[in-house]
């Protein structure tokens, strides 16, 4: 049984987004909640300031947290490694939230897709509004829904569950990639077995030195980081005293 | 006297509607009425959860001396007590329950329980509790406490409000993502917390009980008054020195930030109904048990939310984006309404325990 891990070249990633729109098309993700996110952070004073970009998603720890204190199993390991969520036992209590150290796990607050039920025009007499909208594509509440992610769990998941990254489980299962991976225009995310020592990712973490997130910790994330993306030249110099 | 009894049965039941209101509303339109987000997540009714379950295994705890070991100032009120643990439990219940997200999915708990989890651990426990306490109330109303049947439920009991306390603190200490509340010391704060609550909140009742009902027991129920304000000033002391101590070792150690005004405000909010317990008058006094009693419990429950919200308010990870370092929290009407719900819960079943089931009633 493989164990899917996911490198992240920072080097290549040109901090498009591409990742997170893929992911919220894919698995129907809600207003409000992120599946694929990031981390931003502006470092320095005007003019020598740096921006570090650091995408994130769902780290399908070893050790997950989110998993060991589920008082329900709704949040599972399967054997592949990815950490599963099963709406259909998930009681609400957000505790998986809560012992989350990378805060990529959300709640459904209210009824997901708000928007979509929305029956006023968006521009009175001259537009559809959006449940006229959704009702014209025979979508399920929304418009552009994505039925293949049912295959493995909810298409959409209703009010009062948590929801999160599955590394597309639905498609790993077809033997596609994860389809953040597909849509990176800069093959900044390479997807694979980590058991595999011939495996794209395993090559990788061979050949750079990688950081995970937090590691601290002892939950050994399976996203890992590679290289950075830094074209800044300077004058070599010793400092002064 | 009937005209303030229909008052206050008036009262609660405004608040029982209030509460099944809101229940509907929740199942209905879901936690978006609550002003907690993905950052904030448990709010004001974990805070009224954790402050109810607790004071119930105080209870408990204070109900095992007259029950079990025999205390015989405490063998009369152990009706009471055990009563009232129920009625906290219940309360503890309401408040969790409409935090829950899926009520419908709740029989998970039983079919597929996950037994590393100390959420199923603290659920499971405060349910065996409430069986024991309730076959020890039932033990009580036939009149015995010393068969085998009346020791086993005395023995559960006693056993479940030790340990509910330590694993409701376990909640929140195994979370090593949250620097707030990992380690061992919040446990141990939960279970000295669950006896100061429990025996500040039964002398407050008692106080109350004695004020509203003149009985036949006058003389028993000041021995016991003058009892429950010696422990409720010591308790409150090994309290406050906890606390003290956990505030001083977290800021040192973990969050600098966690050591706020309102942290030590708190403090002092703990540390005068302990000085009133150290002046004689006072203590002896009804209104002075009644101010410092109803002062700890106003001061536990906000300690509980100061708590709550302090491994919280600092955002995690990517939700940090486009958000201040530090968020503010004041709950929603919802989130008051559940409290509201919750006591009522409460107080609706004290105030017909006492009219139906002779609480004063003394097993042999």
């Amino acid at each position: 049984m493989p164990r899917y891990a996911m490198v992240i070249d920072l080097q290549r990633c040109v901090g498009c987004g591409a990742c997170s729109i893929a992911c919220r098309n894919e698995n129907n993700v809600p207003e409000g909640i992120y599946w694929s996110n990031k981390i931003t952070e502006t470092v320095g004073v005007f003019p020598n300031v740096r921006y570090h970009y650091i995408p994130t998603l769902c780290n399908h720890c070893q050790n997950a947290p989110c998993v060991r204190g589920c008082p329900t199993k709704a949040m599972h390991k399967l054997a592949n490694g990815i950490t599963m969520h099963d709406p259909h036992k998930c009681i609400g209590c957000k505790y998986c939230m809560f012992n989350c150290p990378y805060g990529v796990i959300y709640f459904n607050w209210g009824k997901p897709h708000q928007f979509w039920r929305n029956k006023d025009e968006l521009i009175k007499g001259c537009t559809a509004s959006p449940v006229e909208e959704t009702k014209a594509v025979d979508g399920r509440v929304i418009p552009y829904y994505n039925p293949d992610r049912a295959e493995t769990s909810d298409g959409i998941r209703p009010k009062g569950v948590v929801e999160k990254c599955t590394f597309c489980d639905h498609r790993v299962k077809k033997g596609e990639l994860p389809y953040c991976v597909e849509a990176c225009p800069a093959k900044a995310r390479i997807f694979g077995d980590i058991k595999d020592p011939n495996s794209a990712v395993s090559k990788l973490l061979g050949k750079h030195r990688p950081f995970r997130l937090r590691e601290g910790i002892g939950t050994e994330p399976h996203v890992f980081y590679i290289r950075n993306f830094n074209p800044a030249q300077y004058e070599a110099t010793k400092g002064a005293a | 006297m009937r005209i303030k009894y229909t008052v206050w049965l008036s009262v609660l039941g405004a608040g029982l509607l209030a509460g099944l209101y809101t229940m509907v509303r929740l199942f209905l339109e879901g936690h978006i009425l609550f002003n907690a987000n993905d950052v904030v997540i448990w709010t004001l009714p974990i805070g009224s959860y954790v402050f109810f379950a607790l004071t119930s295994s105080g209870l408990g705890l204070l109900s095992s001396l007259g029950f079990l070991f025999g205390v015989r100032t405490y063998k009369r009120a152990g009706k009471r007590l055990v009563l009232l643990a129920i009625a906290a439990v219940l309360a503890a219940f309401v408040s969790v329950g409409l935090e829950l997200g899926s009520l419908n999915h709740i029989y998970y708990i039983f079919l597929s329980p996950n037994f590393g989890s100390p959420i199923q651990i603290m659920g499971s426990i405060y349910s065996i509790e409430l069986v024991c306490l309730l076959g020890k109330f039932w033990r009580l109303h036939v009149n015995d406490a010393q068969s085998g049947v009346s020791k086993l439920f005395g023995i559960g009991s006693f056993v479940c409000s030790l340990f509910a306390p330590l694993v409701l603190g376990s909640v929140f200490g195994i979370t090593e993502a949250r620097p707030t509340f990992f380690g061992s010391f919040l446990p141990v704060l939960c279970l000295v917390i669950a006896v100061v609550s429990g025996v500040a909140a039964f002398m407050v009742y008692t106080v109350i009980h004695s004020l509203v009902v003149k009985g036949p027991y006058r003389e028993a129920n000041d021995l016991l008054l003058e009892d429950l304000a010696v422990k409720h000033t010591f308790t409150l002391f090994i309290a406050l020195l906890f606390y003290l101590l956990w505030a001083i070792l977290r800021s040192a150690t973990s969050l600098p930030d966690f050591a706020t005004d309102v942290n030590f405000a708190l403090a002092l909010f703990l540390f005068i109904p302990f000085a009133m317990g150290l002046v004689p008058a006072i203590r002896a006094s009804h209104w002075g048990k009644l101010v410092a009693g109803g002062l700890t419990l106003i001061t536990i429950f906000k300690l509980h939310m100061e708590v709550l919200l302090g491994g919280q308010v600092r955002p995690v990870g990517p939700k940090a984006e486009g958000l201040p370092a530090v968020l503010s929290y004041s709950p929603s009407i919802w989130e008051y309404l559940v409290l509201v719900f919750s006591l009522a819960v409460l107080l609706s079943l004290a105030t017909f325990a006492e009219k139906y089931l002779r609480l004063d009633a003394e097993a042999a």
